[in-house]
């Protein structure tokens, strides 16, 4: 039989090609897979600088796809052998179309051969029936070995899914990378093969140029004949040059480095350069310095900042500067040298800054110096910083008083005043008493806080100190700064006198000799101003307008009327000063202190308020451009002016009198305490008791003398000028008794024995006792004659009055009933009693003139008279006048009469003057300024006494008669702690007449010592005060006046002040340092702006 | 042990001489009393300021005038005197020049002193207002310098004399901080400076009154003109 035809092998045939596509697809996909991981391996492996040459990498890479591809043919053949077995694909086939098992092989069988014994027929019938049941696909009849042979091509894919994106990846990323990767494994051969060259050397390599430079870059590539440099410039895209290699070298040349940039060179056999870093570097710059001052503290200045520009620094020594800054590197070292080599300061450097403290030395021009950390100066550096130093100056101090050596108060306090400055704070001034090189010595320190000047005013109490009449105290101000050092200025040294009663009375004199001198000055003056006046009284008439020039003359005249004003002012406080001076120092003068008070009073009278009154007139019409009444109050200005003048006249003589009974009271007192002492030195001589002491004591006390009779003879020439020739013929007398005294003076220095010495200086003494005495009864006399000139003048005008009064009543009988003819008759002679009574108002001002009385009353009464008798006269020449003439002489007569009278009871006042008491307290008072008089007298005879070292024999005398004078100090005192009228007042009047009376006892004991002369100077201040105490209960017009003490009362709460309360700003101004810096216009708007600010709420302006 | 007490006072005025010298004389140092209209007696108290003048001179050492000087609102020399002094029982009455004169003296470094003698209280509050309408009399509480000053006073100013029977009081008007007027009223520090025999006073009352003077005078004086 013919076999079946073959329908079922088809169809098997089929199935197995499909199966074996199936696997040669898994197979590809596999070989592609494995080939994506060997290039993305080459990719990974070649590097960024490619394949080196002798790698064998690329080979193994490829051996690995080799391997791939023979693993995944194996793996096929494999699989082929297993899937397209003719068993397992029937078998496949038959479960897939569901036909029995061994369906599809048999029918196979059949195909090829139709078995012995079988119908062909019925062979090809079931091979039909077996090829029409293979319905479906051949992946679906493929079955299990199609479900295998996908499966491994579908892993295949995955496994090429997977790696072909890694790879393409790979190719994206770096597609050069990937191409040199590849290409290794294309030529691996040759890559293992090939020479290794060396590596590429770049130069200058990572370096820093001056921004702008130009730079060449050098590669190094021997056995290479190219090489591509690449480079990237900060802000710039990557930029590659290819260069060609000469000398195996190869040169880049960039014409300028603005920006920093990395770069690397690259040659064709992969090799590849580090990569350097080109950075463009700045010139070394210093910015941002700030100089920090910090001042001393004892200079009180705030601290100063200065930023860039720095000033000229004129700062004190110990300023600390802090220096700061910045530079455009890091630096290596900063610091400031002195021009020139000198001194240098170091700052602290970390990176590009710099700072640190620095307190110079020296005053210079310091220059910065810096640099940087590869020791490269800067191109610019700060201007130098000039540096000042300005010394703490030392203090300054001037006092101004009392600026002299001078005569301490008899409080013993004195009081001092300082000027004190320094240029930055006092710390304290200090007053050091001393006396020579005694014990006693103080310092007193005063702190001045810190103040940069002030008026120091610190009083030197010596209260506590021994002090006597003829002591000396040195003392001097000593000012100290407040800077570190404390540096000290001193005063010059000054004397503080306590003074004797001697220096107290001719200090007297001296003072109003110097205001005899100042008033002639004033006289000579008024004198002027009289005659310059005169062409203004004479061209201004009242009704003409003012001219400028009289106007201005005017005002010219009031100015020198007020300046004399002034300057009598001034003398009359002198006069009240050298009164309290004169008492507070002990001299207890009573005539001084009463020709003081007179003429104070005097001076005080000349500036009469009629006279101010016109001043201010005058200068209210001058302002008031009123001329009608500026000429007035100029003409009756010039009325007061004369009288100014003239009363200024009489002022000087009284003044110069008063200096002269001065200087003979100063002498005469001189002369008899030179007498005492002689006398006393007379004893001692004749005790032969140390003689070249007593020889000293005698030369001195001859000088003394010689002193003295100069004074006399200078009283002589004075006491001519007052045409006091009586005195002055005394005055010549005592001169002469002093010319012996000296002679017996120095005949008891040259004295063979003591007993001869003795007697000459006995002598001496009585001839200086004589001396006194002619003084004093020259005084005397002057007074005496002072007294009688002003009696005389009195009477004088009293027999006037009379005179005229009887004149004057036979005038009047004469004006009843006469005619109108006869009247004017009378008018002649009534004008004549006028007259009279002008010359009679003349004569007793002429008459009164040196006295230190006056008689207002008197002076009145005459103006009265003088008035009468012109309204009489007046009465006269007018018809019907009432009162009528007779009636009006009548007036005169009786006014004549009382003017009589007046001035006869002034002259019996004058003759009783010397002894006139007054009643009450004043007495007490006139007696205790005594007591206090002869209280100083003693004292100073114990000061006296007590230098002269006498022996106790010598003192004897002397001490009884001081202790005489003590006596009759306690006596007094004693007499008048019993009057009954003055208990309350005499309280201490016992008390004081005990202490006298012990200091009585002591001298009496021939006790003289310090103790005893400060004993009698407290009693003498006591008996001073006690005198000033009765002065002050003197009755003086007051008004009388309710007042009640005050009762119990109870205090309120009293909150504290606020700030509005005491007016300040609340918002206050900045610093006067901070305005000081800004300009004019800034500082304007600024304080603007404050006063807005600080104004109150709701004040609109 | 001997004691040097040294009483120092820093001024900032300072005299251009050492010496005493009398009222107004130029460069000199004194108190100037206010003659003022209205009718009150401006010129009461007549022993008064020369015997604080002297407590001033004595205690302190400064070199002052023996006398005060007078002077008007309207007058040059009212600038000369940086210590005005005024005091009466009845009316004062300034006009609108001497207002606006007494205002901007004070307020350029002048001081006043206005001490009521009895009967000058309603008057010179008028007159304050009217000078200083922007600033009100304060009560000085006793912790202020004025009374601390040479002398303490613990509880303020002291009672001098009786009045109506209420406390004393101090009152004060500031400028930027310096007192610039100080009233006393219900003491009579006046009163109190007169000599001895005008109101036989007291000792210690006298003293109560010249130290509170002095302090008054130093601290007037001694103040800055901010």
């Amino acid at each position: 039989m013919s076999p079946a035809p073959r329908a079922v092998s088809r169809i098997v045939d089929t199935v197995r090609g499909y199966v074996n596509s199936r696997a040669r697809l898994g197979l590809a996909a596999w070989v592609a897979a494995a080939v994506a991981v060997v290039l993305a391996l080459a990719w990974i492996l070649v590097g960024s600088e490619g394949w080196r040459a002798g790698t064998p990498l690329p080979l193994l890479l490829d051996l690995l796809i080799v391997l791939a591809l023979v693993q995944a043919w194996r793996e096929l053949a494999s699989r082929r052998e297993r899937w397209l077995a003719e068993r397992l694909v029937s078998r496949s086939v038959e479960r897939a179309a569901g036909l029995p098992r061994g369906t599809v092989l048999e029918s196979l069988e059949l195909e090829r051969a139709v078995p012995k014994g079988t119908s062909a027929g019925l062979a090809n019938l079931a091979v039909q029936q077996t090829a029409a049941g293979l319905t479906g696909s051949p992946s679906h009849l493929a079955g299990q070995s199609g479900r295998l042979a996908e499966g491994w091509a579908r892993s295949g894919l995955k496994a090429l899914a997977v790696t072909a994106p890694l790879t393409l990846l790979a190719l994206g990323l770096a597609p050069e990378r990937a191409a040199q990767a590849w290409a290794g494994l294309l030529r691996p051969v040759q890559l293992l093969a090939g020479e290794v060259l060396p590596p590429l050397e770049v130069m200058p390599g990572s370096v820093e140029v001056a921004r702008g430079t130009p730079v060449e870059i050098d590669v190094v590539a021997v056995g290479r004949e190219e090489v591509t440099l690449h480079w990237r410039a900060v802000g710039d895209v990557p930029r590659s040059r290819v260069g060609a290699v000469e000398n195996e070298q190869a040169r880049f040349p960039f014409p300028s480095v603005d920006v920093a940039m990395d770069y690397w060179a690259q040659a064709p056999d992969g090799a590849v350069s580090d990569v350097f870093t080109l950075a463009p570097a700045d010139p070394l710059l210093v910015t941002d310095v700030q100089v920090s001052l910090t001042f001393p503290p004892h200079t009180g200045r705030t601290a100063e900042e200065y930023r860039g520009v720095v000033p000229r620094l004129a700062i004190p020594f110990g300023t600390r500067l802090r220096i700061v800054g910045r530079a455009s590197r890091p630096l290596g070292s900063a610091g400031l040298e002195e021009a020139g080599g000198g001194t240098s300061a170091r700052f602290d450097v970390s990176g590009p800054s710099f700072g640190g403290d620095w307190t110079p030395r020296r005053s210079a021009l310091y220059e910065w110096t810096f640099l940087d950390a590869r020791g490269e100066r800067p191109g610019v550096v700060p201007a130098p910083l000039d540096v000042v130093l300005v010394p703490d100056a030392f203090p300054s101090l001037r006092v101004l008083y009392p600026a002299r050596d001078t005569v301490i108060p008899i409080t013993r306090r004195q009081p001092l005043v300082v000027d004190v400055r320094d240029d930055y704070g006092l710390d304290r001034l200090e007053v050091e008493a001393f006396r020579g090189d005694g014990p006693e010595r103080t310092v007193q320190p005063l702190s001045l806080g810190g103040v940069p000047a002030a008026i120091a005013r610190p009083l030197l109490d010596l209260s506590q100190w021994s002090l006597v009449p003829g002591d000396s105290v040195l003392y001097r101000v000593r000012l100290i700064d407040n800077s570190p050092a404390g540096q000290t200025t001193q005063s010059d040294v000054h004397i503080l006198r306590v003074p004797t009663v001697s220096d107290l009375r001719r200090d007297a004199q001296a003072e109003l000799e110097d205001a005899v001198r100042r008033l002639e000055e004033l006289a000579d003056r008024a004198r002027q101003e009289a005659e310059g006046a005169r062409p203004t009284d004479a061209s201004n008439r009242a009704g003409d307008p003012m001219e400028f020039g009289d106007r201005e003359q005017a005002r010219t005249s009031l100015d020198r009327q007020r300046e004399m004003s002034r300057e009598v002012e001034e003398l009359s406080a002198e006069l009240e000063r050298l009164a309290a001076a004169m008492q507070d120092g002990g001299l207890a003068d009573q005539d001084l202190q009463k020709d003081l008070q007179e003429l104070q009073e005097l001076l005080n009278e000349m500036n009469s308020d009629d006279l101010v009154q016109q001043m201010q007139d005058l200068e209210e019409s001058l302002s008031e451009e009123d001329a009608r009444r500026a000429m007035e109050e100029l003409r009756q200005m010039m009325e007061n002016q004369e009288e100014f003048r003239q009363m200024l006249e009489e002022s000087l003589e009284r003044f110069r009198r008063a200096a002269v009974e001065q200087d003979f009271r100063a002498t005469r007192e001189e002369a008899e305490e030179l007498a005492r002492r002689e006398r006393a030195l007379a004893e001692a001589l004749r005790e032969q008791d140390n003689p070249e002491l007593r020889n000293r004591q005698q030369a001195a006390l001859e000088a003394e003398a010689e002193t003295l009779q100069q004074r006399m003879e200078r009283l002589q020439d004075n006491l001519g000028e007052l045409g006091e020739q009586v005195a002055q013929r005394s005055a010549q007398e005592a001169s002469t008794s002093t010319e012996q005294a000296r002679q017996s003076m120095r005949e008891a220095s040259e004295a063979q024995s003591g007993e001869q010495a003795g007697e000459r200086a006995e002598q001496a003494a009585d001839q200086l006792q004589q001396a006194a005495e002619a003084l004093e009864q020259a005084q005397d006399r002057m007074a005496e004659e002072l007294t009688k000139q002003v009696q005389a003048a009195l009477q004088q005008t009293a027999e006037g009055a009379l005179a005229l009064a009887e004149r004057q009543a036979e005038l009047r009988d004469q004006m009843r009933g006469a005619t109108r003819e006869e009247m004017a008759d009378l008018r002649s002679d009534q004008a004549a009693v006028t007259e009279g009574a002008r010359n009679m108002s003349r004569n007793l001002e002429e008459g009164l003139r040196f006295s230190p009385m006056d008689a207002p009353g008197v002076s009145e009464l005459i103006d009265d008279a003088q008035a009468e008798s012109e309204r009489t006269a007046e009465a006269l020449g007018r018809r019907g006048s009432n009162p009528s003439p007779a009636a009006s002489a009548d007036r005169t007569v009786h006014a004549l009469n009382r003017l009589a009278m007046s001035a006869m009871n002034a002259a019996d006042q004058v003759a009783q003057a010397s002894a006139q008491q007054q009643a009450g307290g004043e007495q007490s008072q006139e007696q205790m300024d005594q007591l206090a008089e002869q209280q100083a007298d003693l004292m100073n005879q114990s000061a006296q006494m007590m230098p002269m070292q006498l022996s106790q024999q010598a003192m004897a005398q002397q001490m009884q008669q001081m202790a005489q004078g003590q006596q009759a100090v306690a006596s007094d005192l004693g007499e008048m702690s019993n009057d009954p009228g003055g208990e309350q007042s005499m309280a201490d009047m016992e008390a004081m007449a005990q202490e006298a009376q012990a200091i009585a006892e002591l001298l009496a004991g021939g006790r003289l010592d310090r103790e005893t002369l400060e004993r009698q100077e407290r009693l003498f201040h006591r008996l001073l005060e006690a005198g000033r105490s009765l002065e002050r209960e003197e009755d003086e017009e007051s008004e009388e006046r309710q007042s009640e003490a005050p009762g119990e009362f109870e205090r309120g709460q009293i909150s504290p002040l606020t700030d509005a309360d005491l007016g300040r700003a609340r918002f206050p101004l900045p610093s006067a340092a901070f305005l000081a810096r800004l300009t004019p216009g800034e500082r304007r708007l600024v304080l603007q702006y404050f006063e807005r600010l600080n104004r109150p709420p709701g004040e609109i302006r | 042990m001997q004691l040097l007490t040294v009483l120092a006072v820093i001024a900032v005025q300072a005299p251009s001489s050492g010496s005493d010298a009398p009222a107004g004389a130029e460069g000199t140092l004194t108190i100037a009393r206010l003659q003022y209209d209205g009718g009150g007696d401006w010129y009461a108290n007549p022993s008064s300021l020369p015997n604080l003048l002297r407590a001033v001179r004595d205690r302190t050492g400064l070199p002052v005038a023996t006398r005060e000087a007078v002077v008007k609102p309207l007058d040059a020399s009212l600038r000369n005197h940086p210590y005005l002094y005024m005091t009466g029982h009845g009316n004062v009455r300034f006009t609108v020049a001497e207002r606006a004169a007494l205002r901007d003296y004070l307020l350029t470094g002048g001081f006043l002193h206005a001490d009521d003698n009895y009967g000058l209280d309603e008057s010179f509050r008028e007159e304050m207002a009217a000078i200083f309408p922007d600033r009100p009399l304060v009560e000085l509480p006793p912790d202020h310098p004025v009374f601390h000053g040479v002398y303490d006073f613990p509880e303020g100013i002291p009672k001098i004399h009786e009045h109506d029977g209420n406390p004393p009081q101090a009152f004060g008007i500031f400028d930027r901080g310096r007192l610039v007027v100080f009233y006393s009223y219900e003491s009579d520090l006046g009163d109190g400076w007169e000599d001895v025999d005008v109101h036989e006073d007291a000792e210690d009352i006298r003293e109560q009154a010249l130290r509170m003077g002095v302090n008054l005078f130093l601290h007037a004086i001694g103040q800055r003109v901010p």
